[in-house]
C-alpha cells in the first residue's frame, strides 16, 4: 500500500538528516474523537502536510470520549516535550469546563495554544413548512406560540444546542430543545418537520439548503459566510452580538518549549494556508481567520471560555 | 426445600442482584442505609414523571422488572412439585472465589492510588494474583482465570513495554491455560503472532501502537 | 424502465471506465481504475471483517487521508466496497469460531457455529456467501428502481415508530433463545439495562459509570461481544475434559448436500425482503434485520426444532438479510445525505473532503458518482462471491489446525482489535469481565445473544421513546395513533402470544402430568 512506501521513504529520510534539536522522532497528534469526523479529517489532512515540512511522522491518534475530555486531558498530562499535541475543540476548551460537573484538566493553564485550524459557522434552518421566512418572522411566531416550537441539536451542550439557548435569551422566546445523538438523525426528524428547526453546522446544511430542502434563516457568526452570501448574520437580524462559531485547533502541552511552539506553528501556518489544504477545509465550510499566533489564539480561547461559562450557567444544561 | 435446580437457582440470585444494583444505581440507596453511613452513598438521579422521563426512569423500571423475574426463576428453582431429576451444575469456582478475586482487585487499586503509581501496574499485578490463586487453588478454574489473566496482561503491557512483549505475554499465559504447554511450540506460535501483528497491524493497518518498551528511545521499527 | 437502463448505463460506464493514473513519477495510461478500487476495497473489507474486533469505521478513517488523492468515485466505490466486504468476513468468524464481526453477524454465529462444530461449516460458508451475493443483487437493484420513494418512505419513521419497531424487535429477540423463555427474557432486560451505561442523551446525565471517564461513552458493542461470544468460547473450549486436538469433527464436504439446496432457497427470499425493507430505516433498520429474519424463519419454518443447533435456515436468512441491509442502507445516504450508521458517516466525510455534498441533489447532479456506486455494488457483490467460495477451502484446512494453536492467534486478534477502540487498556479489561459473565450465564444456562440484542436496542429504544414523549409533549397515546407504530406495536403483542401460549401450555401439560 501507498502508506507503507511513503512510511518507508520517511524512515529512510529520516535517518539521512542529522539529528538536531526538535523534533527528533515522530509527532503525535491526539485527536479527542472518534475517527472521521471533521475533526480527525482536519488532523489528518493537516499531519500529513506538516510532516513533509517538519521531516518527521506526524501520527494521528484518537482518544475519544467524554466528549473529547479524556483525550484533552491525556495530552495536558503528557511529557511537554513537543512531541505530543492536540487538537483541543470548542467542545474541549470552551464548552466543556462550564457543562461538566468535574473536568481534569484546565483550558487554559495546562495548554500552549498554537493554531487554530478551522473555524466552522452554524446556520438557523427551518423546515419549509413553517411560516417565517426570515429572523424576525421566526421570532414574532415563536413569541405567538410560546412552547410550540421544537428545535432539535446534535447533542446537549453542542454548539447547535448552545446557539438555540443563547438566541432564546436574546429573544425572550420559549422553545422546547431536542437533543439527538448526532446531527445526522436531528436534521432527518427537521426535514420531515417533527423539530421545526436547527442550529446545523454549515456543512452539513448545505445541501439541504441548496436543494430547496430547508430554508436557511441566518448563520451565527458575526461575518457572512461566503458559502451562503445571501444570508444574514444573526447580529444583522437584530441579535446584536450574536458570534458563535465552532472551531478547533492545535494545542500543546503548557511547559512545551517555546522553540518548538513557534516552530510548530509556522509549520501549520503553512500547512492551513496550502491550496489543497485550504480547499478540503473549506468544503468544511470553514473561513480563513484572522486568528493567526498563538497569542490570538490563547487570547481567543479565554474570551470562549468566558462566553460559555455564562451561556452554558443561563441554560441550565450540564453534564455530572 | 431443595434446590431442584441449582443453575436456575444462581440464575435467579444473579439477575436479582443486577436488578437490584442497577434500581439502586438509578434511585440511590434508601435512606435508611444512607443515615447508618452517615450521608449519601449513593445519589441517583433524577426520576422525572411518566410524562416527562429523567434518566433514572428507564433503568429503574427495567431493574424492577429484572428483579421480580429473577425471584420467579429463583422461586422456580427451590420447587419440588415438579417430577424429573436435579439438575447439576458445574462451576470451577464460587461465589467466595469471585468475591476474593474482586476483593484483590480492589485492594491493590486501592493500595497503588495510595503510592502514587499508575493503577496499570496494580491491574497486572492482580492479574497475576488471580492467575497464581487459581492455578493453585481451583486447578479447575485454570484456563478461565489464565485465558482472562492473557487479555489483562496485553492491555496494560502494551503501552509500557511495547507490541512484541505485550504479544508474547498473551501468548503465554494464554497457552498455559490449555491442556498441554510444550515450549517449541509456544515460542515458534509467538513470534509467528508478533510478525504478523506487527506487520499487518501496524504496518499495513497504521494502528497506533508502540512496538518497542517505553524505555528504548530508538526504536528500528514504529 | 426506460430511465432505469439508462442510468444503469452510466453507471457500468463509469465502473468499467478506463483512466490513466500517476504512480509515483510514471503515468500508466487506460487502467481501469474504479473496478481496481472496487476490487481493493472488497478485499480489504473482508480481511478486517474476517479480523475479529478490527472493523470498517476504524479502517476507513486511516484510509481517508489516502482517499484524498483519488477520484471521487473510485474513492467511494472502494470504501462502499469495504463495508459490505466486511460484512461477508463477519460472517466467516461469526461460523468459524463463533464471534460476530459485526452486530448484524450475530445471529449467525448462533445456528452458524453449530454447523461448523458438527462437520458443516463449508456449507454454512457457503450458504452465507450465496445468500449474500443473492441477497445483494436484488437489493442493488431495489436501490436502483426505487431510491428516491424509499427514501421518503424512511422519513416518514419517527421516534415512535422507531420504538415501536424496537419492542418488536426485542419480542424477536427472544424468540433467538431455545432454552427457557423466562430466563431469555430475563437476559434481554440485563443487555438493555448494560446498554443504558454512559451518557444519557436527553439529559447529559452519566449513568452507571462509577465516575469513570472511560464509560462515559457507554460499553463499546465490539467489547461485549468479544468477551461474551468470543473469550467464552475459547474458556467452555479449554474446559473439555478430552482434550480434543481438532476443533470439529471430521469435515464432510465443502458444498451444500441436495437437502440444504431445496431447503435454503425460501428462507434465502424472505431474509432478502426484510432485510431491504428494514435497511432504508436510518435509525437503526439494518442491526434489526438479522435478528428479524432469524425470528421469521423459525416461526415459519417446519425444521424450527433444529433452529440453535444447526439448522441452515438459521444462516442462510440472516446472511441475506443483513446484506441486504447493507445495501439499501446506502439509500438515506444517497437521497437525503443521512447517514445510516458510522460507516456511512464517514463516507459523508469522505464525500465531502472531495467537495461534494452528500444530499437531495447529488443524484442528479452527479449522476456518474451516484449510478456509478450503485453498479459497483453489483461488481462488488460478484467479486466477493468470486473471493469467498474458493475461500472456503482455505477455511475449512484452518479449522484442522490443532486447537491449542488456534486459540492463542484468536486472543491475539481479539486483543488487538478491542484495544484498537480507543487506544486504552480498559477496553480489555471490560472484555474480560464480560467473559467472565458470559462464562457464568453459558454455565446458568442462560444465553448470550438474547442479552446482546437488548444491548444494542436498549439505549437506541429509550431515546426514541423520551423523544417521542418529549415531542408529544407526554402524551402516550401517541404510539396508538400513529398507524405505523400501532401497527408494530400489536405486531409485538401478537408475536408475545404465539411465544408465551405454547410455552404456557407446555407447562400445564407438565403440571398435570406431575399431579397424576
Amino acid at each position: 500500500m501507498r502508506r507503507i512506501l511513503l512510511f518507508c521513504a520517511l524512515a529512510f529520510a529520516a535517518q539521512a538528516a542529522p539529528a538536531q534539536g526538535w523534533p527528533a522522532k515522530p509527532l503525535h497528534l491526539v485527536v479527542p474523537y472518534p475517527p472521521g469526523g471533521p475533526v480527525d479529517v482536519s488532523a489528518r489532512l493537516v499531519a500529513q502536510h506538516a510532516q513533509q515540512a517538519l521531516g518527521q511522522p506526524v501520527l494521528v491518534e484518537n482518544k475519544p470520549g467524554a466528549g473529547g475530555n479524556i483525550g484533552a486531558d491525556f495530552v495536558a498530562k503528557s511529557a511537554p516535550d513537543g512531541y505530543t499535541l492536540l487538537m483541543g475543540a470548542i467542545a474541549t476548551h470552551a464548552i466543556n469546563p462550564s457543562l461538566y460537573a468535574r473536568i481534569p484538566y484546565d483550558a487554559l493553564k495546562d495548554f500552549r495554544h498554537v493554531t487554530l485550524v478551522v473555524q466552522v459557522p452554524n446556520v438557523l434552518v427551518v423546515n419549509n413548512d413553517l411560516p417565517a421566512r426570515s429572523v424576525q418572522e421566526l421570532v414574532a411566531y415563536a413569541k405567538a406560540h410560546p412552547g410550540k416550537l421544537d428545535f432539535a441539536s446534535g447533542s446537549t451542550g453542542s454548539t447547535g444546542h448552545l446557539a438555540g439557548e443563547m438566541f432564546k435569551m436574546m429573544t425572550g422566546t420559549f422553545m422546547v430543545h431536542i437533543p439527538y445523538r448526532g446531527a445526522a438523525p436531528a436534521a432527518a426528524d427537521l426535514l420531515a418537520g417533527r423539530v421545526q428547526l436547527m442550529f446545523d453546522n454549515l456543512a452539513s446544511a448545505l445541501p439541504n439548503v441548496k436543494a430547496g430542502k430547508l430554508r436557511a434563516l441566518a448563520v451565527t457568526t458575526r461575518a457572512r459566510s461566503s458559502f451562503l452570501p445571501e444570508l444574514p448574520t444573526l447580529d444583522e437580524s437584530g441579535l446584536k452580538g450574536f458570534d458563535m462559531s465552532t472551531w478547533w485547533g492545535v494545542m500543546a502541552p503548557a511547559k512545551t518549549p517555546a522553540a518548538a511552539v513557534e516552530r510548530l506553528s509556522a509549520v501549520l501556518l503553512g500547512a492551513i494556508d496550502a491550496p489543497e489544504v485550504r480547499e478540503r477545509l473549506r468544503a468544511m465550510g470553514a473561513e480563513p481567520s484572522a486568528i493567526r499566533t498563538p497569542e490570538q489564539f490563547s487570547a481567543f480561547v479565554a474570551s470562549e471560555l468566558q462566553t460559555y461559562a455564562v451561556l452554558v450557567k443561563r441554560s441550565g444544561a450540564k453534564v455530572e | 426445600m431443595t434446590i431442584r435446580n441449582p443453575k436456575d437457582f444462581w440464575a435467579g440470585l444473579m439477575f436479582m442482584a443486577f436488578g437490584a444494583a442497577f434500581v439502586v444505581g438509578a434511585l440511590g440507596t434508601p435512606a435508611f442505609l444512607d443515615s447508618l453511613w452517615g450521608g449519601p452513598i449513593l445519589q441517583g438521579y433524577q426520576l422525572g414523571s411518566a410524562v416527562r422521563m429523567g434518566p433514572a426512569y428507564f433503568p429503574a423500571a427495567l431493574g424492577g422488572i429484572l428483579v421480580l423475574l429473577g425471584a420467579v426463576i429463583f422461586l422456580r428453582s427451590l420447587a419440588s412439585r415438579l417430577k424429573g431429576e436435579a439438575v447439576k451444575l458445574h462451576l470451577p469456582f464460587g461465589l467466595l472465589d469471585l468475591v476474593v478475586v474482586a476483593a484483590v482487585f480492589a485492594v491493590l487499586g486501592e493500595i497503588a492510588e495510595r503510592l502514587g503509581i499508575s493503577k496499570d501496574y496494580a491491574m497486572l499485578a492482580s492479574a497475576a494474583v488471580m492467575a497464581v490463586l487459581a492455578a493453585v487453588f481451583r486447578p479447575d478454574a485454570k484456563p478461565i482465570a489464565m485465558i482472562l489473566a492473557s487479555s489483562l496482561a496485553f492491555a496494560y503491557l502494551l503501552v509500557p513495554l511495547g507490541l512484541v512483549l505485550a504479544t508474547v505475554a498473551l501468548v503465554f499465559v494464554g497457552a498455559f491455560g490449555g491442556h498441554e504447554f510444550r515450549w517449541k511450540e509456544v515460542t515458534i506460535l509467538t513470534a509467528v503472532l508478533v510478525v504478523f501483528s506487527v506487520l499487518v497491524f501496524v504496518e499495513g493497518l497504521t494502528l497506533p501502537f508502540p512496538i518497542c518498551p517505553a524505555f528504548v528511545t530508538n526504536c528500528p521499527i514504529h | 424502465m426506460h430511465d432505469i437502463v439508462h442510468n444503469l448505463g452510466i453507471g457500468f460506464v463509469e465502473v468499467f471506465k478506463l483512466q490513466s493514473i500517476a504512480l509515483g513519477g510514471l503515468t500508466i495510461p487506460d487502467v481501469p481504475f474504479n473496478i481496481l478500487m472496487c476490487l481493493v476495497g472488497v478485499l480489504l473489507g473482508t480481511l478486517i471483517g474476517v479480523l475479529p474486533g478490527i472493523g470498517p469505521v476504524a479502517t476507513i478513517a486511516m484510509l481517508l487521508p489516502v482517499t484524498f488523492k483519488l477520484s471521487p468515485v473510485g474513492a467511494l466505490i472502494m470504501l462502499a466496497g469495504i463495508y459490505y466486504g466486511a460484512q461477508y468476513g463477519g460472517s466467516t468468524t461469526a461460523i468459524l469460531v463463533n464471534i460476530p464481526g459485526e452486530a448484524s453477524s450475530v445471529v449467525t454465529c448462533i445456528d452458524g457455529y453449530q454447523m461448523a462444530r458438527q462437520g458443516r461449516a463449508g456449507p454454512a460458508l457457503a450458504v452465507a456467501a450465496l445468500g449474500s451475493f443473492f441477497a445483494g443483487c436484488v437489493s442493488t437493484l431495489i436501490v436502483a428502481m426505487f431510491a428516491p420513494p424509499l427514501a421518503e418512505v424512511a422519513l416518514k419513521f419517527g421516534p415512535w415508530e422507531y420504538f415501536s419497531l424496537m419492542v418488536l424487535g426485542l419480542v424477536s429477540a427472544v424468540v433467538l433463545a431455545h432454552g427457557s423463555l423466562i430466563k431469555a427474557i430475563a437476559m434481554v432486560i440485563l443487555g438493555l439495562l448494560l446498554g443504558l451505561v454512559g451518557t444519557d442523551v436527553n439529559s447529559g446525565v452519566l449513568r452507571f459509570t462509577f465516575g469513570l471517564s472511560e464509560l462515559a461513552d457507554g460499553i463499546g458493542f465490539v467489547t461485549v461481544a468479544m468477551g461474551m461470544f468470543g473469550v467464552c468460547e475459547i474458556i467452555a473450549n479449554l474446559e473439555q475434559k478430552e482434550g480434543r486436538e481438532i476443533f470439529t469433527k471430521k469435515v464432510s464436504h465443502l458444498w451444500p448436500s441436495r437437502e440444504d439446496w431445496k431447503r435454503m432457497w425460501a428462507p434465502i427470499l424472505r431474509g432478502t425482503a426484510l432485510g431491504s425493507a428494514l435497511g432504508i430505516l436510518p435509525g437503526g433498520g439494518a442491526l434489526l434485520a438479522s435478528f428479524g429474519a432469524y425470528t421469521l424463519e423459525k416461526k415459519v419454518s417446519k425444521y424450527s426444532h433444529e433452529f440453535g443447533k444447526g439448522a441452515i435456515e438459521g444462516v442462510a436468512s440472516p446472511e441475506s438479510a443483513n446484506n441486504a441491509g447493507a445495501q439499501t442502507s446506502f439509500i438515506p445516504l444517497l437521497t437525503l445525505g443521512i447517514p445510516s450508521n458510522a460507516v456511512m458517516a464517514l463516507m459523508i466525510g469522505a464525500m465531502m473532503i472531495q467537495g461534494i455534498s452528500p444530499g437531495p441533489q447529488v443524484m442528479s447532479e452527479k449522476p456518474a458518482l451516484f449510478w456509478g456506486m450503485i453498479t459497483s455494488m453489483w461488481v462488488g457483490n460478484l467479486m466477493l462471491i468470486v473471493l469467498n467460495l474458493p475461500l472456503i477451502g482455505m477455511w475449512i484446512k484452518l479449522l484442522t489446525v490443532p486447537y491449542r494453536i488456534l486459540y492463542p492467534s484468536i486472543l491475539v486478534f481479539m486483543a488487538v482489535g478491542v484495544f484498537s477502540i480507543s487506544n486504552q487498556p480498559f477496553d480489555c479489561f471490560l472484555m474480560s469481565l464480560f467473559g467472565l459473565l458470559g462464562y457464568i450465564c453459558v454455565r446458568l444456562e442462560c444465553e448470550p445473544a438474547p442479552l446482546i440484542l437488548g444491548f444494542i436496542l436498549g439505549p437506541l429504544m429509550e431515546e426514541h421513546l423520551r423523544r417521542a414523549m418529549l415531542l408529544a409533549r407526554g402524551d402516550a397515546m401517541s404510539f396508538l395513533q400513529k398507524p405505523i407504530s400501532a401497527g408494530f406495536l400489536v405486531a409485538s403483542v401478537v408475536l408475545l402470544a404465539a411465544i408465551a401460549l405454547p410455552a404456557l401450555r407446555k407447562k400445564r401439560e407438565e403440571a398435570f402430568a406431575a399431579e397424576e
